[in-house]
C-alpha cells in the first residue's frame, strides 16, 4: 500500500469522531495528517442548565511519513510530541485527560531496537498533582510493507484503527 | 394483615387509577399522539432527542426516585400506617400524578421549557432572583437534612460507617487504576465489587464508633473536598460503584419481602397529634416523593419533556412513574409497619428512618440466607452512599446558584463570591452545617415545606396554562390550593415551635415571605396574560 492511499483511508476512519486536517504544522514540524477529538461529559440535575459537574477528554493524533528512522530521529520526534503538550493541552478544572499519539508511517522497517523502543515508550505528565488532569504521549509505528502496527503499551486497545 | 396483600392492593388501585383517571386527564388536556413533540420539531442531537418510551421512563424514574420515598413514609409512620397509606394512594393519584403528568405535558406543549423557566420568564428579573434565593435556601436544607441522615446512620449502624470510609478509599483506587493505569473497566469493576463485599464484612468486625456531631463535622469536610476536587478522582468512580450497590439493594429488598411476607404490627392509626406534631399539615410535607414532590416538576419539564417521542408517552412517563414511586413508598412504609410501635420509636430515635429501613430490609434478606448484621450494614451503606451523592450534588448546585446570584454581566470585574469557588463552597457548607446540628427532626419538615411549595408553584403554572388554553383546570387548582395551605400552615407552625432557634425561624420566615411574593407575582403575571389573550381573541 502506498502512503497516500493509507493517509486517505486513515483520514476517512478518523472522520467519524475526529476533526481532521491535512499538512498540519506543529512545533516547527510538518505533519501529513492531524486529527483531534474533544469529549465533554456533564452531570446535571433535573434540567441540563443545572450542571453539577463537567469534565473533558481530548485526543490528538499527529501522523508523519518517514523514509528512514533511527534512534536520534525517534528521540527528536518524541521531543516534538512532548513540546506539543503546551500547544494542545489547556489544563483547567474541567480538563481530565489528553492523549497525544504520534504516528510514524514507513514503507519498511527492519530495526528491532527501534521496535523495542516504541513498544516500551511511555510518557505521562500530571498537572497540579493530577487535580487539573493529565496527558499521555504515545507512539505508533505503521509498516506499510508488512501491513503491521507496532505501538506503545497504552495504544494496544486502539491500534486496529491504524491498520493499513 | 400480611404486608404483601397491602402492596398488591396498592398496585391494583394504581392500575385502575392509571386506566381511568390517567386516561381522563389525557382526554381533558387533549393529549394528541399525532402531534409532533419538541424532540422532533426542535431536534438538536443534544438536548432535544426523541427517546423510546421505556428508555425515557427509566431515565425519568431514576431521576425522581431518591432517598425521599424511603425516608418520608417511615418518618410519617408515627401517625399509624393508615394515614400514610391513604396519603400515598390519594396523593399519588390526584396530586403527584397530576403534578408530574401536567408539568411534563405543559412543557411538551411549550417547546420543552422548564417550569422554572416559565416562572422566570413570566415574572421577570426580580422573580428570577427571588427564585434563586428560594432554590439556594432549599439546597442548604438538603445539605442539612442529608448530613443528618448519614450521621444518624453511622451512629446507629457503626459497621456501615467503617464500610463507607473503606468504600471511599476503594473508589479512589478504582478511579486511579482504571483512568490512570489503564486497568480494564470490567476487571476493575469485578475487583471493586469484591473489595466492596469485603469491606461490608470488615465493617461488621471493626465498627467505627463516633459521636453524631463528630460525624457531621467529618461529613461536611468530606463534601467540601468532594465538591471542589475534580470529579474523576472521587465522585465519578464512587457513583459508578454506587449503582451496583443500589441494584443489589433493590433486588434484595423485593426478593426478601416476597419470601419473608411480613405482617403489619404497627397500629393503623395512633393520634392526630404525636409529640406535638399535628397530622395536618406534617403528614403532607413529611411524605413528599411518595405522594407529590415539587422536585419532580423540575425533572418532568427539564430533561424528560425534551425527549418525549410522542405525546401519548406523557401519560405513562409522567403519571405512570409517579404511581410506581407510590409503590416504592409503600414498600418503605412496610419496613416500618411490620414492627411494633415501641420498636419503631426506638429505631427512629436511634438513627432515624434509614435505621428503620436497614433493619427491615436486613431482616427480610435473612430469608435469602444473608446474615442479618451483614444485610443491615449493606442496606445502611447503600442508602448513605446514595445520600452522600445527594449531599455533594446539593453543595455543588448551591455553590453555582450562589455564584450566579452575584454575577453581574454589566461589570468587567466580578466579585470574589463569583470568582472564588472555595469561598462560595465554604459559605454553603458552613450554613448547611449550622442547620445540620439543629437535628434531622427540625430540618426535614422545613425541607419538606420548601419542596412542597415548589409543587404548589408548579401546579399554579400548570393551572394558569390550562386556563390560557381554554381547558378545564380544576384537577390542578384543587391540589394547588391544598398544597399552598399545607406548606404555609406548616411554616407558621414550624416558626411557632422553634422560636428559640433563631436560624430555623429566619429560614422558615424567609421561605414564607418568598413564597407569598412569588405566588403574588406569578399569579398576577400569569392571569394578566390570560386576560390579554382573551382581549386578543
Amino acid at each position: 500500500m502506498k502512503f497516500n492511499e493509507y493517509k486517505e483511508n486513515l483520514g476517512e476512519r478518523f472522520l467519524r469522531y475526529f476533526d481532521v486536517e491535512k499538512d498540519y504544522q506543529c512545533c516547527g514540524v510538518q505533519f501529513d495528517l492531524f486529527a483531534k477529538s474533544n469529549t465533554r461529559n456533564e452531570r446535571y440535575i433535573a434540567t441540563k442548565k443545572a450542571v453539577v459537574y463537567a469534565f473533558e477528554n481530548n485526543e490528538y493524533c499527529l501522523v508523519k511519513y518517514f523514509n528512514d528512522i533511527n534512534n536520534d530521529s525517534l528521540d527528536n520526534f518524541s521531543e516534538v510530541l512532548k513540546n506539543s503538550i503546551d500547544v494542545f493541552v489547556k489544563s483547567n478544572e474541567e480538563h481530565m485527560s489528553s492523549v497525544i499519539t504520534g504516528v510514524i508511517v514507513m514503507d519498511n522497517l527492519d530495526d528491532s531496537e527501534i521496535i523495542e523502543k516504541i513498544k516500551k515508550y511511555k510518557y505521562q505528565k500530571s498537572f497540579t498533582f493530577g487535580l487539573k488532569g493529565w496527558v499521555d504521549v504515545r507512539l505508533v509505528l505503521v509498516d506499510l510493507s508488512t501491513e503491521s502496527v507496532i505501538s506503545s503499551k497504552k495504544v494496544n486497545k486502539v491500534d486496529k484503527i491504524y491498520q493499513p | 394483615m400480611n404486608a404483601l396483600y397491602l402492596v398488591l392492593f396498592v398496585i391494583v388501585i394504581f392500575i385502575g387509577a392509571y386506566a381511568t383517571y390517567g386516561a381522563w386527564l389525557a382526554k381533558k388536556w387533549g393529549v394528541d399522539p399525532s402531534r409532533k413533540t419538541p424532540a422532533h420539531t426542535m431536534s438538536d442531537g443534544v438536548d432535544y432527542v426523541p427517546a423510546k418510551s421505556p428508555v425515557l421512563m427509566g431515565h425519568h424514574f431514576a431521576s425522581i426516585a431518591g432517598a425521599g420515598p424511603i425516608v418520608g413514609p417511615i418518618a410519617a409512620a408515627i401517625f399509624g400506617w393508615i394515614p400514610v397509606m391513604l396519603w400515598i394512594i390519594i396523593g399519588s393519584i390526584f396530586f403527584g400524578g397530576v403534578h408530574d403528568f401536567g408539568s411534563l405535558f405543559a412543557s411538551v406543549r411549550n417547546e420543552g421549557k422548564s417550569i422554572g423557566n416559565v416562572i422566570g420568564t413570566s415574572v421577570g428579573k426580580r422573580g428570577k432572583k427571588l427564585f434563586a434565593i428560594f432554590a439556594w435556601l432549599t439546597l442548604l436544607l438538603v445539605v442539612a437534612a442529608f448530613a443528618n441522615i448519614v450521621a444518624n446512620t453511622f451512629v446507629s449502624v457503626p459497621a456501615a460507617a467503617t464500610t463507607s470510609v473503606l468504600f471511599i478509599l476503594i473508589a479512589l483506587v478504582f478511579g486511579y487504576a482504571v483512568y490512570r493505569k489503564g486497568v480494564s473497566l470490567s476487571i476493575g469493576t469485578i475487583i471493586g465489587i469484591a473489595l466492596l463485599a469485603f469491606s461490608i464484612w470488615f465493617g461488621t468486625q471493626y465498627p467505627l464508633v463516633l459521636s453524631k456531631n463528630v460525624w457531621i463535622a467529618i461529613i461536611l469536610a468530606y463534601i467540601f473536598v468532594a465538591s471542589v476536587t475534580p470529579v474523576w478522582i472521587l465522585l465519578q468512580p464512587r457513583d459508578y460503584l454506587n449503582s451496583y450497590l443500589l441494584y443489589a439493594m433493590i433486588g434484595g429488598a423485593v426478593l426478601g419481602l416476597l419470601f419473608y411476607r411480613p405482617t403489619l404490627q404497627l397500629p393503623a392509626f395512633t393520634s392526630f397529634n404525636v409529640d406535638g406534631q399535628w397530622l395536618f399539615p406534617m403528614l403532607f410535607i413529611t411524605i413528599a416523593c411518595g405522594a407529590i414532590s415539587g422536585f419532580h416538576s423540575l425533572v418532568s419539564s427539564g430533561t424528560t419533556s425534551k425527549q418525549v417521542d410522542s405525546e401519548k408517552d406523557t401519560k405513562v412517563i409522567g403519571y405512570g412513574a409517579m404511581l410506581i414511586e407510590g409503590v416504592l413508598a409503600t414498600i418503605a412504609l412496610i419496613t416500618a409497619a411490620y414492627i411494633g410501635k415501641d420498636k419503631l420509636a426506638e429505631l427512629l430515635a436511634n438513627g432515624g428512618p434509614v435505621n428503620v429501613f436497614s433493619e427491615g430490609v436486613g431482616t427480610f434478606m435473612t430469608t435469602l440466607g444473608i446474615n442479618f448484621a451483614v444485610g443491615k450494614s449493606f442496606v445502611a451503606l447503600a442508602i448513605s452512599a446514595f445520600a452522600l451523592t445527594s449531599l455533594d450534588t446539593a453543595t455543588r448546585l448551591g455553590r453555582f446558584i450562589f455564584q450566579e446570584f452575584f454575577e453581574d454581566d454589566t461589570k468587567e470585574k466580578q466579585s470574589v463570591f463569583v470568582t472564588n469557588r472555595y469561598i462560595s463552597t465554604t459559605i454553603t457548607v458552613i450554613l448547611g452545617g449550622i442547620l445540620a446540628v439543629m437535628g434531622w427532626e427540625k430540618v426535614w419538615p422545613l425541607f419538606g415545606a420548601a419542596n412542597q411549595l415548589l409543587a404548589a408553584l408548579a401546579l399554579l403554572a400548570l393551572a394558569a396554562w390550562l386556563k390560557k388554553e381554554g381547558k378545564d383546570n380544576k384537577m390542578a387548582i384543587i391540589p394547588m390550593i391544598f398544597m399552598f395551605i399545607v406548606t404555609l400552615v406548616a411554616l407558621v407552625l414550624l416558626v411557632k415551635a422553634n422560636m428559640d432557634k433563631l436560624i430555623l425561624v429566619v429560614f422558615a420566615v424567609a421561605l414564607f415571605i418568598l413564597a407569598i411574593v412569588l405566588i403574588a407575582e406569578s399569579y398576577k403575571v400569569l392571569t394578566e396574560k390570560t386576560e390579554e389573550s382573551k382581549q386578543k381573541a
